[in-house]
């Protein structure tokens, strides 16, 4: 939503894009107050009958337990994968190889996306150059050229990294320019009519009224680095997440497989849960503003 | 859809006087389609493969569909995409311990020199610590590797493992990638020429850790299609007859080499020498109690005990002979083709 909103360079806009997503956050609260049942429950109850489902196909043995271990077996097995491990180390040296890369990946992106974004949305000449190259490289699945970076770096951390950032580079590079593009002249005008430098502006203008969007755009990079991440363990890997997947799928031990599964979800929950907290510390206006 | 040679005439002429023999015991389907997986290794029943001659025998339509690894191997037959397929005794026996259905029809080979640790740089065992060392994960090279670890009393955490298939390690090993790697020919023969090798299956086999390749069906089709498996496992048993027989005939110009190489993208002259790295049992000496008589269940549930000790499978069986049977070569060998 922001994204596409903010794309437009008219001040009236975004005005209308605030006031929309008010009055959007306010309907669903007054709904709320209606409403018996919160949602919440409802997801949990959602939770807690597929985990009843899956309880009862596998204590009914209706399918083997190699392709559906029992709730309790999946238990045990993240239990031993805490305490003993699995091909050579524990879940924790796997998170935290696999946390390694996704999060050194994001530093790479934003290192080079930042400048970019800027660039892009400030700049005609470097708008023609970096923009065809930002538009190639979006739609590419990571799959695709997973291959040619093997080849080119190599089957080491640098071809993992460089895979889950090139992934990762395109949203964040959107959203600055997007960003920086949505902050309106008249705060630019204001500031220079004050007699600040474009450094100044560019610092104390345009670095905070485009922080949300770049926010966005970082919960965004995030969330495909994290599914890059897996596809990138697969070659060459000797400890992470997703090559724990691997692994345990190779040796049909299935419920490595399902606590793996488990634990990227709730990492990446608890990414999400670190960018959100962000997003109301740095730009605790928007929070404000939805808040009202 | 196949060129026919004057070789295929006569297979097919063979394999008429075959169905006219067999037509009074079994009821061969020619509607049926078997779906095997193979993997690009210099063995004997490349060549029937290469020749149509398991379609001629079985009369169904055979879709061969290649595999790098056994571990693979094992997950299509798990998913019911294969019905026989080609693996190795360590995915073999870790697809045993999880209780998959499936048993194990014929023996190919006893691993010898196909399958070694070659090493760049390296001269003495102990200089792997630290090193990164290539296998293909479940595979006959995988369990060779860590048996051959523990005999040199190295921890395998201190080196790193990478998961690669055979194709993979050959590039990573023209990269400089890898310092190591334990692999199979026709890659083995390709990275030998710029490394020394440290240990082959045959040392690993007297350090207590012997392999083995197979042949395995899904215990579906076997009840489904009894006689077509028969008739599978005594085509592969020929191969390895002819082969035994007269090993010398197989020679680099021989059409035999010619074949394998034109399946395994192993080269044509280096063929013999390959073929030499397997020790291949004949039907009857796996029919005996050294072999699928019951010496082949005890191997696997020795590989399963060292896969549950490395940590690699959750737990072991007591007992193996489910998914080994001599029933197969026994039946083959009543079959006169």
């Amino acid at each position: 939503m922001t994204l596409i909103t903010d794309a437009k360079d008219d001040p009236v806009a975004i005005g209308i894009d605030h006031a929309s997503s008010g009055a959007r956050s306010a309907t669903p609260s007054v709904r709320a107050k209606r409403r018996a049942v919160p949602t919440l429950v409802i997801s949990l109850m959602t939770g807690l009958v597929l985990l009843a489902l899956w309880w009862g196909a596998s204590s009914a043995r209706l399918v083997s337990p190699v392709f559906l271990p029992s709730p309790a077996a999946v238990a045990a097995s993240f239990w031993s994968l805490l305490t003993v491990g699995f091909v050579d180390s524990t879940l924790l040296q796997h998170v935290g190889a696999s946390l390694g890369r996704v999060l050194a990946a994001l530093l790479v992106s934003i290192a080079i996306g930042l400048p970019v974004g800027i660039l892009i949305s400030t700049s005609r000449v470097a708008r023609g150059i970096l923009d065809p190259l930002v538009e190639f490289l979006r739609p590419l699945p990571p799959l695709a050229y997973l291959p040619l970076i093997i080849i080119w770096a190599g089957i080491g951390e640098a071809s993992k990294v460089t895979v889950i950032a090139l992934s990762m580079l395109p949203p964040i590079i959107l959203s600055t320019s997007a960003g920086v593009r949505a902050v309106p002249q008249d705060f630019i005008n204001a500031a220079r009519s004050f007699g600040a430098s474009r450094s100044q502006i560019l610092l104390s203008v345009i670095a905070p009224a485009s922080t949300p969007s770049i926010l966005t755009g970082i919960r965004i990079a995030l969330g495909t680095g994290w599914s890059t991440l897996v596809a990138a363990e697969l070659i060459a890997a000797s400890r992470g997440l997703g090559f724990m997947i691997q692994s345990g799928a190779q040796f049909l031990v299935t419920d490595v497989v399902i606590v793996g599964i488990f634990v990227i979800a709730l990492i990446a929950f608890g990414l999400e849960w670190l960018a959100r907290a962000a997003e109301r510390r740095f730009v605790p206006w928007i929070a404000r503003h939805e808040g009202k | 859809m196949i060129s026919i040679s004057r070789r295929m005439l006569a297979m097919l002429a063979l394999a008429g006087g075959l169905s006219a023999a067999l037509s009074a015991t079994s009821s061969f389907a020619a509607d049926v389609t078997i779906n095997i997986g193979y993997q690009p290794i210099v063995e004997p029943s490349r060549v029937p493969q290469a020749d149509g001659t398991y379609e001629a025998a079985t009369k169904a339509k055979i879709n061969w569909k290649k595999f790098d690894g056994g571990a693979d191997v094992i997950a299509a037959i798990a998913s019911g995409s294969l019905d026989i397929g080609y693996v190795g005794s360590s995915p073999l026996a870790a697809a045993a311990s999880r209780e998959l259905p499936i048993e194990t029809i014929a023996l190919v080979g006893l691993i010898g020199e196909a399958e070694a640790l070659a090493a760049r740089n390296i001269s003495k065992p102990q200089d792997l610590v630290g090193k990164k060392i290539a296998t293909p994960f479940v595979s006959t090279g995988h369990y060779s590797l860590l048996t051959a670890l523990k005999h040199w009393n190295i921890d395998p955490k201190s080196v790193q493992i990478l998961n690669l298939r055979p194709p993979e390690i050959a590039a990573a090993w023209a990269r400089g990638d890898i310092d190591a790697a334990y692999v199979w020919d026709p890659v083995l023969a390709e990275i030998k020429k710029s490394g020394t090798v440290l240990a082959t299956s045959e040392d690993v086999a007297k350090w207590g850790g012997p392999t083995f390749d197979a042949w395995i069906v899904s215990k579906d089709f076997a009840t489904k299609h009894p006689d077509l498996v028969a008739a599978f496992v005594k085509v592969t048993g020929n191969a390895t007859a002819a082969y035994r027989a007269n090993p010398d005939a197989w020679n680099a110009s021989s059409p035999q080499a010619e074949k394998i190489a034109r399946l395994t993208g192993a080269k044509q002259e280096e063929v013999p020498a390959l073929l030499k790295g397997y020790i291949f049992p004949t039907l009857e000496e796996q029919a005996g109690t050294e072999l699928l008589g019951g010496g082949t269940a005890k191997a696997v549930a020795q590989t399963s005990e060292f896969l549950k000790e490395q940590g690699k499978i959750p737990a072991a069986l007591s007992d193996y002979s489910p998914y080994v049977s001599n029933r197969w070569v026994k039946d083959a060998a009543k079959l006169s083709f």
